[in-house]
């Protein structure tokens, strides 16, 4: 029989139980990461992609670890459930009108929900809500931009409108108008932001509809969630109106840019011009057409704005503000 | 008297070889029968298929009124081996153990085991039997070979087997001290009245331990009698082992 | 319907014939655990005898090899400007893989070893058989014990590998730079998951079950003769090891299956 002397039996115990209470304090540790030991709440959000967050990953807010992801899955074709696990006492921090998103942490780093502060006076979320989510691309800012450009656009037009109405109907007051230096000078400015502003608008336009390629085929920053076919085919044929309108809009600026060439440095012509109701018509209808493009682009904007796009990332926000801009 | 052992029709072949052939024995309750034979005939084939050490293919083994190869395995037949004494050519002393925890190691591992004092009782008893009583706390490497059979000996003693079985007890060991082994293992036959088998081919040993002989050869038996009876034989292969031994010696 | 066994090769017979006897002493290993008597005290001392007494071998190869990864990757990490994930890389690979693999083995030959000799010796001796027939079981008390013992000890050994070669990745660390200890810690440690750590902890213990098994199994089945012994404790070693990877690749897949 084999007998331990008391010192080896000591030893022994020493080592089972140093083991153990290693293996224990590591798995404590993991565990108080993880969020398992502690007082936590059930959160849950929705992304369109969750560019490869994993369970375990971290939740930040305010940029300190507030929990952990604790489950990812498929809530739909194009939306993903990610449930997470907040401590409670960070949870009383967060409002119901945080926004989660994802982001990287660092440049090979994991993924990590970051979550939004809401605003201050917005009560703060319960086990078991939902958070609405922010989308990875800023898509909606694209959009407003464009809205913004398209108004300065129908501003413009209305000002070239003015000014023509002023040509047709107070001829005497067309010859002063156009010999005073200063109104000319006015007017080319006016040309000019308006050019300006339709190049702004293709440019744009030509984001927007690389992006909706990028969309349908490409692995870019919204890959798989818009590949409903249905959408994807809304989007192009939208995208296609929207160049059309550009392009419309570019022809018909050079149009007035020609127009105002010739005011410019054909002196001797003006007159010729002005009294030429062909040319007048020309014109008036010159501006029609870009009242025309303008009004078509807002339209399309607008439409753009109100349906899927924003519908899809949450850009109720946008909204309101387009309807005060409208204001 | 009642037969202690019963060997009907036991064979045991290891492949092609044919070890045992419908082999068949008894031993008187309380007699000592010597089996001889020369190495190789089978001998210890015979007492491991009689304690199951070694499984025969046929044939018929009774022990103390037990059908030992229908005992099913396990706790039974733990139980039946309790009761036999078992004498191993090497001795097979557990090398990590004292003599002491030798002794006392089936002792304490009996379902029933006794009484601590009982133990330490037996286990002087015992040692005191075999000679040996100043090397309770050695180990077995520290003893001569003679030493080791005699604390092997107590080791199977220690269980008060009704039945013994040796298997070559004094192979290894000098002239003197197989004598002296011998000896012994009459001695305490007639101490603890044990029913004994001794496998050997020492004619010395048979000569001192033996109530009844048997000879094997192609394995079965082929000749019994007593020591006396065997010597007075003309026949030149009985005759062998006596000279066989002598020049062993 | 027979099947023709002297069709088969020789080799193939044995390791089949191995395998079943592995196989039937496993069946045997748990009808006994629950068998009197209990041997306690002897599982204490194989604990001792077999699993403590590796610690020091142990540890070092863990210090070692968690050095050594430390300094080899050290350069490819910073190809991709990602140092800071050195102290990651290294414990996840340490907890979730080599920890666990490379104490396994070096346990294989140590107790693999020390097993098949010890219980092998005892076989050929005839001790097993002097245990047999004076009616103590002597499964229960060589080889429940060391089964038990070691099982209990390979996953301690692990986590003590683990720690050791964490250590050594630490010091590593700070023989190019350094690195504070708590950054350390909360670096390598932070990374992991219950999913590196757990299913690491799992398998040692069946590689610790494996090895004493199979090793057991070698010595109570070797031939008589010293050179029995010796083949007992070789094969012992080969056998175990073998059994490690077998029981690793299945425990990867295990895994990627549950935790997927």
């Amino acid at each position: 029989m084999s007998k331990l002397s008391t010192s080896k039996q000591l030893s022994l115990g020493a080592f089972v139980a140093l083991g153990v209470i290693i293996a224990i304090g590591v798995v404590y540790y993991l565990g108080t990461k993880r969020q398992w030991f502690g007082d936590n709440i059930s959160t849950y959000t929705y992304f369109n992609n969750v560019s490869g967050l994993q369970a375990g990953n971290n939740i930040r807010f305010s940029g300190i670890n507030v929990g952990t992801v604790e489950r990812i899955r498929l809530a739909s074709d194009s939306t993903v459930l990610v449930e997470m696990i907040v401590s409670r006492e960070a949870s009383g921090f967060i409002k119901e009108d945080s926004r989660a998103s994802i982001e990287s942490d660092g440049l090979m780093g994991n993924k990590v929900v970051s979550i939004s502060a809401g605003s201050p006076d917005a009560p703060h979320i319960e086990d078991g809500d939902t958070l609405r989510s922010r989308s990875p691309a800023s898509l909606d800012q694209v959009i407003a931009s464009f809205k913004t450009t398209s108004d300065n656009a129908n501003e413009l037009t209305k000002n070239l409108r003015d000014i023509s109405e002023k040509i047709q109907n107070s001829e005497g007051l067309l010859g002063k108008l156009l010999t005073d230096s200063a109104m000319a000078g006015r007017f080319e400015t006016t040309l000019e932001s308006f050019r300006e502003t339709s190049l702004n608008t293709e440019r744009i336009s030509v984001r927007v509809s690389g992006m909706a390629r990028d969309m349908q085929y490409g692995d870019g920053l919204i890959p798989r969630l818009l590949n409903d076919s249905v959408m994807a085919e809304n989007l192009s044929h939208t995208m296609d109106s929207l160049s059309y309108a550009s392009r419309n809009l570019a022809s018909t600026s050079r149009k007035l840019e020609e127009f105002a060439d010739r005011l410019n440095n054909e002196e001797g012509a003006v007159n010729l011009l002005l009294t030429d109701s062909i040319f007048a018509n020309d014109l008036e209808k010159t501006l029609r057409n870009v009242k025309d493009g303008t009004t078509d682009l807002d339209e399309l904007v607008q439409t753009v704005n109100e349906s899927w796009l924003l519908n899809l990332f949450n850009g109720d926000k946008s909204k309101e503000e387009d309807k005060k801009n409208k204001k | 008297m009642n037969r202690a052992i019963e060997v009907r029709d036991l064979s045991k072949s290891f492949g092609e070889k044919h070890i045992l052939n419908r082999i068949s024995l008894h031993v008187q309750e309380g007699e000592t029968l010597v089996v001889l034979g020369r190495s190789g005939v089978g001998k210890s084939v015979l007492i491991k298929c009689m304690i199951r050490l070694l499984e025969p293919d046929n044939g018929e083994v009774n022990i103390l009124n037990e059908d030992v190869l229908k005992i099913p395995d396990g706790r039974d037949l733990d139980k039946f081996r309790r009761k036999v004494g078992f004498l191993f050519q090497s001795g097979a002393l557990y090398d990590s153990m004292t003599v002491r925890e030798n002794l006392r190691f089936p002792l304490e591992r009996q379902p029933d085991a006794p009484e601590e004092e009982e133990i330490v009782r037996r286990v002087e008893d015992v040692l005191e039997g075999v000679g040996l009583s100043d090397t309770q706390e050695k180990m077995p490497a520290e003893l001569s070979g003679g030493m080791k059979k005699r604390i092997a000996l107590a080791r199977s003693l220690i269980m008060q087997p009704e039945v013994m079985f040796y298997d070559e007890p004094t192979t290894g060991l000098d002239p003197i001290t197989s004598t002296e082994i011998s000896e012994l293992i009459r001695e305490m036959k007639e101490r603890y009245e044990t029913t004994s088998l001794i496998i050997t081919h020492d004619m010395e040993c048979a000569r001192i331990t033996a109530d009844r002989i048997v000879m094997m050869k192609e394995g079965r038996i082929a000749v019994e009698g007593t020591y006396n009876e065997l010597k007075e034989n003309d026949d030149p292969w009985i005759q062998a082992f006596f000279s066989d031994s002598k020049k062993e010696l | 319907m027979y099947m023709r066994t002297d069709a088969l090769p020789a080799s193939v017979k044995d390791f089949l014939v191995g395998l079943a006897g592995i196989t039937q002493f496993a069946g045997k290993f748990f009808r006994n655990f629950w068998r009197p008597p209990f041997e306690i005290r002897e599982v204490f001392y194989h604990a001792y005898s077999l699993g403590q007494k590796s610690l020091l071998l142990v540890g070092i190869t863990g210090l070692i090899i968690g050095m050594v990864m430390t300094i080899q990757m050290r350069p490819t990490m910073e190809q991709f400007g990602a140092t800071s994930w050195l102290p990651a890389m290294v414990s996840i690979s340490i907890i979730r893989e080599i920890g666990p693999v490379l104490t396994a083995l070096i346990c294989a030959g140590k107790i693999g070893s020390t097993i098949g000799a010890e219980l092998g010796s005892m076989k050929v001796t005839e001790q097993i058989d002097a245990m047999t027939v004076s009616g103590t079981n002597p499964f229960n008390y060589l080889v429940t014990t060391r089964v038990l013992a070691v099982t209990i000890m390979v996953p301690l050994l692990t986590i003590y590998a683990d720690i050791i070669a964490l250590f050594g990745s630490y010091a590593a660390m700070n023989l190019e730079g350094s690195v504070s200890f708590k950054l350390f810690i909360d670096q390598s440690l932070g990374s992991l998951l219950f999913s590196d750590m757990v299913p690491a902890l799992i398998k040692s213990f069946f590689f610790g079950f494996a090895i004493a098994l199979v090793s057991c199994h070698q010595g109570f089945t070797a031939d008589r003769g010293t050179s029995g012994v010796g083949k007992a404790a070789n094969t012992a070693v080969v056998i175990s090891s073998l059994f490690v990877f077998v029981i690793d690749l299945l425990a990867v897949q295990i895994t990627q299956l549950i935790i997927s």
